[in-house]
């Protein structure tokens, strides 16, 4: 049992990363009642976005992090756009948007000689953004309808072959690495038999900097106020003068900006990158959000430090093969004592 | 300031408006009154941009918002009370009463809030608490404050004595009629006693369409009204 102090401390850096990507998984939950499959995506796109910034265009590790964020937020906005607002409403832009996703998409994945793809991206992009813009700007949507659980989240798994794909016809299906040089590799020693790597202790940091951030934004302002009354009701949050599907977006934002935000840490931490990293993410995000209870983010951030610490410990103790038991288990557990989750609001109090 | 003409509105093929005109002056209470299915709540949730009209038009203002989106709609204050209070369950009173003025940019919200905790004494003591936790007439308070936060031109309260117990029906009224030097008001209620003692002008609603109209205090003692809707006084 001596290296148990050293093994909490891994369950530790491991959790917070794992909470930054099931905080914003259950909160687009929350907003739109729909599981948002395509998430361990938006998390892998994250990491490649910052192994581009950092190997591609040289830029350092401190504005590469912020670069990949901002660009997994878009990401959750473009996903949103594409793939679950058509559903709710239907409007010429999102014609336009698939449209030019479509080119876009040719011109990644087709055989051209590089002065064309260039061209048919470019194209292919700004026909995307008109769209959205025109998306963003509609006051009466086409179509506007209910539409049942299960058609978002079948869209939210094409999204999540499209996105895999598009990775791996750009980084190739092998473990891309960042360069050996990037942090300093000498452990801080802890105590006499536990130690934390400097990149470990970033990790830490900088999910609980951005946890506190989050609860900030969604107890305090004003736009967190609204992604919670959303939550509650949608109808009421419009007669209050929300504009509710601009809110999502900004849900999706923040959701996606914090995947990636995982996505780059746990990529760096291990530094093992592919383009189908986010399927075990993907599950165990799952999980914490189902444990935590679905749409509470006090509840997927406390879930994902229990998960994160079962996983660490069950690999460390019993065996590695049996670490996902473990973590169903868990989820089993859980669901068999309270099925609405650790957080969770039963719906029949709602009534 | 509202002015509705010749409005129809449907839900799929079934017409729940067939062409209603009214008019909201600016500073009156309004009242509209009918029973159960008359279409009173679709006329305030097509106003509301909750719905879209087939036809007809809505000036708000002098400004058409016909099928505007509803966010639209209240920022340009025209502020629902929906029916059943609808609060935001999950949000604190106070929470509540802050994103009443959602729509609202200027300097001054903490002070209104401050004269809402004035006038609404029940709401200060809960502020912290959950509105879903609230009584149903504490619910009501909380959603005339929470409209009040937006500062609307002209509030429309659907319903606002539904499933309230009579004692505090009547303060949900007085409360009513104390707005009326801070607002425009269009109140729809199938309590028609109630809501012609306090509105200047009435309408009265009957299968999607506007049957009778006058002062209220006329229509008050308007004897066909009064066996229809008002009942016989022992």
């Amino acid at each position: 049992m001596t290296q148990l102090p050293q093994q909490l401390i891994n369950g530790v850096w491991q959790g917070a990363a794992l909470a930054l990507f099931a905080m914003g998984y259950t909160l687009v939950f929350g907003v739109l009642n729909v599981v948002n499959l395509a998430h361990g995506a938006t998390f892998m796109w994250g990491a490649f976005i910052a192994f581009v910034c950092v190997t591609k265009l040289n830029l350092s590790l401190w504005y590469s992090i912020p670069v990949a964020m901002i660009g997994a937020g878009f990401m959750g906005v473009l996903l949103d756009r594409l793939a679950f607002k058509p559903l709710r409403s239907l409007t010429a832009g999102s014609l336009v948007m698939w449209a030019g996703f479509l080119v876009l998409l040719t011109g990644m994945l087709g055989d051209w000689s590089p002065g064309t793809r260039r061209v048919v991206i470019l194209s292919g992009s700004v026909v995307l953004l008109a769209g959205l813009i025109q998306d963003f700007r509609s006051v009466r949507p086409l179509r506007q309808r209910e539409v049942p659980h299960l058609a978002p989240m079948i869209s939210s798994i094409g999204a999540t072959f499209i996105l895999v794909s598009l990775a791996m016809g750009e980084f190739g299906a092998q473990v891309s690495r960042f360069p050996m040089n990037l942090f300093p590799i000498k452990p801080y020693q802890l105590t006499s038999n536990a130690v934390i790597s400097p990149i470990q202790a970033l990790v830490l940091v900088l999910s609980l900097t951005l946890m506190i951030i989050l609860h900030l934004l969604i107890k305090r302002t004003q736009m967190g106020r609204a992604i919670r009354g959303i939550a509650w009701s949608e109808r009421t949050s419009r007669l209050l003068g929300i504009n509710v599907d601009f809110v999502i977006a900004q849900t999706f934002f923040i959701s996606g900006a914090l995947a990636g935000a995982a996505g780059v840490l746990l990529g760096l931490a291990f530094n093992r990158l592919e383009p189908t990293m986010g399927h075990e993410v993907e599950l165990a995000g799952l999980t914490v959000i189902i444990v935590g209870g679905m749409g509470s983010i006090g509840g997927a951030a406390l879930a994902a430090f229990l998960v994160g610490m079962i996983r660490v410990l069950s690999v460390a103790y019993i065996d590695s093969s049996f670490r996902d038991a473990f973590v169903f288990g868990l989820l089993i557990l859980v669901l068999l004592i309270r099925p609405s989750g650790m957080f969770g609001r039963s719906k029949v109090s709602r009534a | 300031m509202l002015l509705v003409e010749d409005l129809h509105t449907s839900y799929g093929s079934i017409a729940a408006l067939k062409g209603v005109s009214f008019r909201v002056p600016e500073g009156s209470v309004v009242a509209m009154v009918g029973a159960n299915g008359a279409g009173k709540s679709t006329t305030v949730n097509t106003i509301s941009g909750l719905l879209a009209p087939n036809k007809g038009s809505v000036r708000f203002q002098g400004v058409e918002i016909g099928g505007r989106r509803p966010d639209i709609v209240a920022s340009l204050g025209l502020i629902q009370v929906p029916e059943g209070r609808q609060v935001l369950g999950s949000l604190s009173v106070e929470e509540n009463l802050l994103l009443g003025a959602y729509t609202r940019r200027d300097s001054e919200i903490t002070q209104d809030l401050k004269k809402i905790y004035d006038r609404f004494h029940q709401l200060s003591v809960r502020r912290k608490q959950l509105s879903d936790s609230l009584s149903g007439g504490e619910q009501q308070m909380l959603a005339l404050g929470r409209a009040l936060m937006a500062r609307p031109k002209l509030l429309m309260l659907d319903e606002p004595s539904l499933g309230l117990a009579p004692l505090v029906v009547n303060e949900v009224f007085k409360i009513i009629s104390s707005l009326r030097e801070q607002t425009t008001i269009l109140v729809i209620e199938q309590n028609a006693r109630k809501a012609l003692q306090v509105a200047d002008f009435a309408y009265v609603m009957e299968g999607g369409k506007i049957v009778r109209e006058g002062p209220a205090s006329q229509l008050q003692d308007d004897p066909a009204i009064v066996e229809a809707y008002l009942g016989k006084k022992l």
